[in-house]
């Protein structure tokens, strides 16, 4: 049976880190698709469905916790890992009841442990 | 004189109607009767006290037939008797017992702690030795009493007959007088230093209020002064000036929604500083934001209650306009947060290229890890960018931002500049438009960082792209750059703080990224170069920013 092509949402306005994450994640079988403002997420969110939403707090555009609820809707179940250069990234997460965080500068073994660990099958 | 006159006078008057010439008796009682009332008189006079004193002494004298009459007066802080008067002593013994040690004469001292009057003759074993020496067999002390204190002592002494009952009695009468004349004159004494120590607190008083009204007046921070009821008496010029004078000015301090806690909210009547203060509070610098005439500002209160003996009479408080230093506070940490997500952001992606490089460095392609290695070093030059800016800020703050002044020509600087600026964008149009060349003196590698900061902002904040038009013109003593964008422009409230620290005319998040620190490093090096740096602008329909720096006197 043909393994089913796992899809990421990468919202980065940052071009070099999501240039890096996009490889890191395609040396491990991910297909990534960067958006790099909100309402490229947006857009991106309502055509396709992905396995996780990874989504840096500050991009252009609808941003933060209300391009969070923006996305919902189109999301369904998938899991959003907020990756994010601002101290209270926990706080946002809990109360954006987001799957969890990741600070900037991160880890590369940490983004793909929580990937892999979060990743909702489609 | 007036003594002998009035004895005259009286001597005659008796011998005509009530005395029968020979009795003797009597007629010394009348002179006693006169003695006393002539004391009497005399302290009643307005006189002053040592003149009192001398018709005492003189008129007990007389009266008691003595030959000499001494009045002594106690000097509680020297322990001693001062002579202050006396009649009929030869000056060379009146001056030895001008004045006596009260721990040396033991006889005088019982007589003052005694309060009675006592007649000595020579012979006593009492009897003072210097008496006999100056001839006088007889002594009569008298205590000088009022309202019980003993203030001094009369001394008579005659040669020759002992005093009698008659003269102990009337001794005590005229010392009794006596007593009262110095009691009283003390007492009006008392009284005049009074008046006088009231007369210069009032004065002390009216200085001290008068040097608080015009420091009051004068102080940079606000004051009011409150009555027990909450009602302000006394308001400065600077608490008008900080909330705005008129109907709702410092009245305002007590209208329901002039005051507000860090939070935004509103407090109530009941605590407010001043009434806090009323109720004996002291408040010691509380934070608020009060509504004013020229919108909310920060103020740091301070009150305290106004008492006299325990009760609460009125408050004072003072409003010390903080809303600089909020403000700034207020960019700081908004720039704190900015400088750390904009560090953050060149280390996240270097890092993570650097981590992607080592996971995969036995099985990448030269290529790959060429690209990754190449990737890694513009972020490192971002990360060296981003500290260099930060320590602009620290240079020009301590006025340490030096300027290496050589020839530069300036047309060909700001094209350079423009020629590193295009490979970054497509979607702008770069142009210049100027002179062939303006020679300066100037630091080059500072004007190129003001002139990149310029263009890089005019293409940061037009996102849709069109034209960046800069050019470079010589005007009388100077030379304008400008560079015009037809972006997003600043909001016309904004447009006079761009070139603060930490200011940023777009803020919030999704806004251009960058430091909010270039412009104000820009200002600084324009600045040290002895030129001037300003923006036109309207928001939407782009910004021109210039900067004039002086030619050198052979370019005019």
């Amino acid at each position: 049976m043909k393994r089913k092509v796992r899809r990421i949402l990468l919202v980065e306005d940052d071009p070099s880190i999501s240039d890096v994450v996009q490889v890191v994640l395609a040396d491990d079988g991910y297909h990534v698709h960067a958006a790099p403002d909100g309402e490229a997420a947006l857009s991106a969110a309502r055509m396709e469905r992905f396995g996780i939403v990874l989504l840096d707090m500050v991009v252009p555009g609808p941003s933060g916790k209300e391009l969070i609820g923006a996305l919902r809707p189109h999301l369904g179940a998938t899991p959003i890992l907020l990756l994010t250069a601002s101290r209270d990234g926990a706080e946002l997460a809990r109360t954006a009841r987001l799957a969890d965080y990741l600070a900037k500068p991160f880890d590369v073994d940490a983004l793909l442990e929580r990937v892999i660990r979060l990743y909702s099958p489609l | 004189m007036q003594v002998g006159q009035r004895k005259a006078g009286l001597g005659a008057d008796v011998e005509e109607h009530r005395v029968l010439p020979g009795d003797r008796a009597l007629k010394g009682r009348l002179i006693r009767t006169e003695a006393l009332a002539a004391i009497g008189a005399t302290s009643g006079s307005g006189r002053s006290l040592l003149e009192v004193l001398q018709v005492a002494v003189v008129e007990s004298a007389v009266a008691t037939g003595s030959q000499t009459g001494v009045l002594y007066l106690v000097d509680e802080n020297r322990r001693c008797l001062c002579a202050v008067a006396r009649t009929g002593a030869d000056p060379p013994v009146a001056e030895r017992f001008r004045e006596i040690p009260l721990e040396r004469a033991p006889l005088l001292s019982e007589v003052l702690r005694g309060g009675r009057v006592r007649a000595l003759v020579e012979g006593e074993s009492a009897y003072p030795p210097p008496a006999i020496e100056a001839g006088f067999r007889c002594l009569l002390l008298v205590p000088l009493q009022s309202s019980g204190a003993t203030v001094g002592l009369f001394a008579l002494l005659r040669r020759d007959e002992p005093y009698d009952d008659d003269d102990r009695a009337f001794a005590g009468a005229a010392a009794q007088l006596t007593a009262a004349a110095v009691v009283k004159s003390r007492a009006e004494e008392e009284a005049a230093r009074a008046r006088l120590r009231a007369e210069e607190m009032a004065q002390v008083a009216e200085r001290r209020a008068a040097e608080l009204e015009v420091a009051f007046a004068s102080a940079a921070d606000g004051i009011a002064m409150w009555d027990a009821a909450g009602r302000i008496t006394y308001s400065n010029r600077a608490l008008a000036r900080l909330i705005g004078s008129g109907g709702n000015g410092v009245a305002a301090l007590e209208g329901d929604l002039a005051l507000f806690d860090l939070r935004g909210v509103a407090v109530p009547a009941e605590q407010r500083p001043a009434a806090r203060a009323l109720r004996g509070e002291l408040i010691a610098g509380e934070e608020y934001t009060v509504s004013t005439a020229a919108g909310l500002r920060d103020v740091r209160v301070t009150a305290a209650p106004i008492r006299r003996s325990e009760r609460v009479e009125g408050a004072v408080s003072t409003y010390v306009d903080i809303t600089p230093i909020k403000d700034l506070e207020r960019r700081k940490d908004e720039f704190i947060s900015i400088a750390s997500h904009e560090l953050r952001t060149p280390l996240t992606a270097l890092k993570a290229y650097a981590q992607a490089t080592l996971r995969r460095l036995g099985t990448a392609s030269p290529e790959r890890v060429r690209a990754a290695l190449s990737s890694i070093d513009e972020q490192a030059n971002r990360l060296a960018a981003l500290v260099d800016e930060l320590l602009d800020v620290a240079r020009a703050q301590s006025g340490r931002l030096e300027i290496e002044p050589s020839p530069v020509d300036l047309c060909a600087l700001v094209r350079s500049v423009l020629a590193r600026a295009s490979v970054t964008t497509s979607a702008h149009r770069l142009r210049f438009d100027g002179d062939e060349e303006v020679r300066i003196s100037a630091d080059a590698k500072r004007i190129e960082q003001v002139v990149a900061n310029l263009v890089d902002n005019a293409i940061k904040y037009s996102p849709s792209g069109g034209e960046v038009a800069t050019s470079v013109r010589r005007d009388g003593a100077e030379v304008v750059v400008t560079v015009s964008d037809v972006g997003l422009g600043i909001p016309a409230e904004r447009l006079d703080r761009v070139f603060e620290r930490f200011f940023r005319a777009h803020r919030g998040a999704g806004g251009p990224p960058g430091l909010g620190l270039g412009l104000y490093i820009s200002k600084e090096i324009v600045d040290r170069h002895g030129g001037r740096i300003w923006c036109h602008s309207e928001e939407g329909r782009g910004a021109t920013f210039a900067f004039a720096l002086p030619l050198g006197r052979g370019e005019r």
